[in-house]
């Protein structure tokens, strides 16, 4: 019973972030969380740039869901794919010798630096913004 | 080969020390068999958290984050190379930066979050 409270609730939640990210676009709406670092320092976080992707994707715009943030897009998925195999592998008797996560967090921090170099408003990694600077 | 108990040759043939009885050892510090050396006496490889390190880091954009990320990274490493406490110890420094990164970041987005719908409200009023 406690178990299908939880799963409702978590249910009805998921649906209504589904409904409020698609219905609404968070460069206009003015209630969506802001990125904490973003708004500190002005800087790119690796995240920045999910709220407005998760718009564009759900309305079916999958290419400006990419350029708003490759890593949610393109790279997490292809993490926790090559995770699970790497898993499955290691479980088969092959040996892990850390080069995948080392990899892994090789790429993530890169793409940190890289969306803010030459500056956080110039790279090319960066989310685009058409007018505002705000970023969710 | 030595034997490591008493010290004394063998031939490389042996699989006991012929003087004291020990079993010899092959010590090459390159062979990585999945079962060998001390993998057995301290238990399971640990959970490296990776995943919740990532994703920590993307949704609460906080340096906890990346700190989680750079130890967890290391688990699988260290335990190749047999460093099996170094292993455990990054795979619960991930771990526990990985909860610092979600408490703090938030508390931090509820905190920025607040401040921005009163900013809100009080354009409207």
């Amino acid at each position: 019973m406690k178990r299908l409270l939880l799963g409702t609730g978590l249910l009805a939640a998921l649906a209504a972030a589904v409904y409020l990210l698609k219905a609404f676009d968070p460069v206009q709406a003015v209630w969506f969380p802001r990125c904490v670092l973003n708004y500190w320092t002005g800087l790119h976080c690796p995240g920045c740039g999910t709220t407005r992707s998760l718009h564009a994707l759900l309305n079916g715009d999958f290419v400006a869901a990419v350029r708003f943030n490759p890593m949610l897009i393109i790279g997490l998925p292809t993490i926790c794919l090559l995770l699970w195999v790497g898993r499955r592998r290691e479980s088969a008797g092959a040996i892990n010798r850390g080069t995948l996560s080392l990899s892994i967090a090789a790429v993530v921090i890169a793409f940190f630096i890289l969306r803010n170099l030459p500056s956080p408003s110039r790279s090319w990694l960066a989310p685009p913004t058409a007018t505002t600077t705000v970023h969710r | 080969m030595f034997c490591r108990q008493c010290g004394k040759e063998n031939a490389e043939t042996e699989t006991t020390c012929v003087y004291c009885g020990a079993p010899l050892v092959t010590t090459n510090p390159y062979a990585s068999t999945p079962f060998a050396g001390p993998a057995m006496t301290s238990g399971p490889k640990p959970d490296n958290n990776l995943v919740g390190a990532i994703l920590v880091t993307l949704c609460c954009c906080l340096p906890f984050g990346i700190a989680s990320i750079v130890y967890a990274a290391q688990v699988d490493s260290k335990w190749n190379l047999g460093d099996h406490a170094g292993a455990n110890y990054a795979a619960d420094q991930a771990k526990k930066f990985m909860w610092i990164g979600f408490g703090l970041g938030l508390l931090a987005n509820a905190l920025i979050w607040g401040v921005q719908i009163a900013g809100v409200l009080a354009q409207i009023n």
